[in-house]
């Protein structure tokens, strides 16, 4: 564990002492170089309990494939902020590289805490990073509103969750994960036994985020700069899917009961956002608004708590964290060339841009959840294990899946077909960081296609 | 009413404009919802004709890097960073990070 966060703190000085210069390639290489170093995190020696663990950190089959995640989503992100940060001064530069490595070192200490205290302190600090990045970098005034509504929403939820751990501390004696499977689960009979299980979830749905409490997400993710788009949409809706997931197994028996309010709440908004999204005019809004859509399911799949459920949930979290993420780069390249995110005005990219419409295609294909994409696995497995549950949901779920094709295509249509804009005289031809970008995002795809098994957790 | 109409038409006359506050033309754009302590003195603002020639939106103007440089990678302005960012990109993310990564992934061992 440590051999990959001590190189990533040590990433501070890297930005700080590069020349101007070389700043971008020496961060972007060392970031390569701990991704890589990543994917030893996959060798697994038990089948279940906890892996490169210390004292503090450790790993299981469900953090092991969302920490790979992480360490790989920053060099993509630092790849796709060169341009936009290329006429900043250089102490900004460095300014923003920090924000992201601390956000990094934050996300992996999070994933990886086995102690429930410190996994809050970490949820609670990638606020700030993600705060300052947004409301600093974002293009447009709107971005302080956004990011008043991602702090407070998020806040709000997660005061309850430090109470409730206390309590949680206070009862058990300790808030240790590898022990707490194992401990006598408490009668929970009281009133304000109900007040503590809401206490306990309300932070993790709202960063899910859940529909109904979601109005934050599409702000943040449209204001934010690409990089911000990138690890919010990638990685931070992923701390709420994991906190819940490991917060849920203390919350027995009364997770039958007091689920079925959310339960509703997220198979409906599936619906609800995904319908929202052949309703959009702008391109981030709508990628947005599909992350609430496909974080719904991950949210029912949670809730219902079964082995097949919860399979689906880590998987449609790592695939929808890699084609989101690909999906707001694709935007970001129409961004640059256009400022604009509006769809209508960029229209019939396809003529202009014939092989950056490869890449629209192949994602947007995967954000329909095409086979053989574990984007489809996770979904397969959401949806079959909520049939089981109940067989009602099949009507809500099946229309999602169908909304979320339509919505998917009409996304690629209106930005590669149709004539192309008449005020847009040329589009500056695609880089080879930009073709790059979407391949790391795409061949990680690929070869999880060929082996899903790394990323279903404990099957 | 009419009465009332007819008062609201007829020109205000010149002696109770003078007594309305004077300023200088460029803050007649906007209202500051802030206090005066917040506000920019008025010695600072400029009418629209006197604006610096590059101020709409102070973004620098946009050049097209491809011109200055036809192997532009999409790294940096200077050829040579650009080159050498576009080689440690593609080595460390394809070569190491995807072709060896993915090899060694793999040959692991099955689990479970």
């Amino acid at each position: 564990m440590l051999k990959i966060l001590l190189p990533t703190i040590m990433l501070f000085p890297t930005t700080w002492l590069t020349p101007m210069k070389w700043l971008w390639p020496i961060s972007l290489t060392h970031s390569l170089i701990i991704a890589l170093l990543s994917l030893t995190w996959f060798k697994w020696d038990s089948d279940i309990g906890w892996n490169f663990s210390n004292q503090y950190l450790a790993m299981d089959p469900l953090s092991m494939p969302l920490l790979i995640l992480t360490c790989w989503l920053l060099p993509l992100m630092i790849m796709a902020s060169q341009n936009h940060m290329n006429s900043e001064p250089i102490i900004r530069q460095r300014i923003y590289l920090t924000l992201l490595i601390s956000l990094q070192s934050f996300l992996i200490m999070a994933f990886s805490a086995t102690e429930l205290i410190m996994f809050y302190i970490m949820f609670e600090a990638t606020l700030i990073p993600t705060l300052i990045i947004i409301t600093r970098w974002g293009n447009q005034t709107e971005r302080l509103n956004a990011g008043i509504y991602f702090l407070f929403y998020t806040l709000i939820g997660s005061l309850p969750l430090l109470i409730a751990l206390l309590t949680l501390q206070n009862s058990l004696g300790t808030l240790s994960m590898i022990t707490m499977q194992y401990s006598q689960p408490s009668e929970l009979l009281l009133w304000a036994d109900k007040f503590w299980w809401t206490a306990s979830v309300m932070a993790f749905l709202v960063k899910m985020p859940l529909y109904g409490v979601h109005l934050w997400l599409p702000k943040a993710h449209v204001e934010a700069p690409i990089a911000g788009s990138m690890i919010l949409a990638a990685i931070l809706l992923k701390l709420g899917g994991y906190g819940m997931m490991r917060i849920i197994i203390m919350l027995n028996p009364l997770t039958k009961e007091l689920a079925y309010p959310f339960i509703i709440l997220a198979i409906w908004g599936i619906i609800m956002t995904s319908s929202i999204c052949l309703r959009q005019t702008d391109l981030k809004s709508l990628i947005a608004y599909s992350s609430v859509s496909h974080m719904g399911l991950v949210a029912g799949a949670i809730l219902i708590q079964t082995p097949w459920s919860f399979a689906g949930a880590i998987t449609l979290m790592i695939a929808h964290g890699l084609i989101s993420s690909a999906l707001f780069c694709l935007a970001n390249t129409n961004y640059e060339r256009t400022h604009s995110r509006t769809l209508l005005l960029a229209r019939g990219i396809q003529i202009a841009l014939p092989l950056m419409t490869t890449w629209w295609f192949l994602t947007n294909l995967a954000n329909l959840a095409l086979p053989p994409t574990p984007n489809l696995m996770g979904e397969l497995l959401i949806i079959s294990s909520l049939f089981n549950w109940s067989n009602w949901t099949i009507i809500l779920t099946g229309l999602g899946v169908l909304i979320t094709a339509s919505y998917s295509l009409y996304m690629f249509l209106m930005t590669q077909r149709g004539p192309i804009q008449n005020h847009i005289p040329s589009f500056i031809p695609s880089h080879t960081r930009e073709h790059l970008l979407l391949t790391l995002h795409l061949l990680p795809m690929l070869l999880l296609i060929l082996k899903p098994e790394l990323i279903m957790g404990w099957t | 009413m009419a009465a009332l109409l007819r008062l609201c038409l007829r020109p205000v006359p010149r002696r109770l404009l003078l007594l309305l506050p004077r300023e200088p033309a460029g803050l007649s754009r906007a209202a500051s919802s802030s206090g005066p302590a917040s506000s920019v003195s008025p010695s600072a603002l400029a009418g629209p004709s006197e604006l610096p020639p590059g101020f709409a939106g102070a973004q620098p103007p946009e050049v097209n890097l491809y011109d200055q440089n036809p192997e532009y990678h999409g790294f940096s302005a200077d050829p040579v960073v650009d080159v050498w960012n576009m080689r440690l990109a593609f080595f460390f993310g394809i070569s190491l990070a995807i072709v060896v990564g993915s090899t060694f992934v793999h040959y692991l061992p099955d689990h479970g």
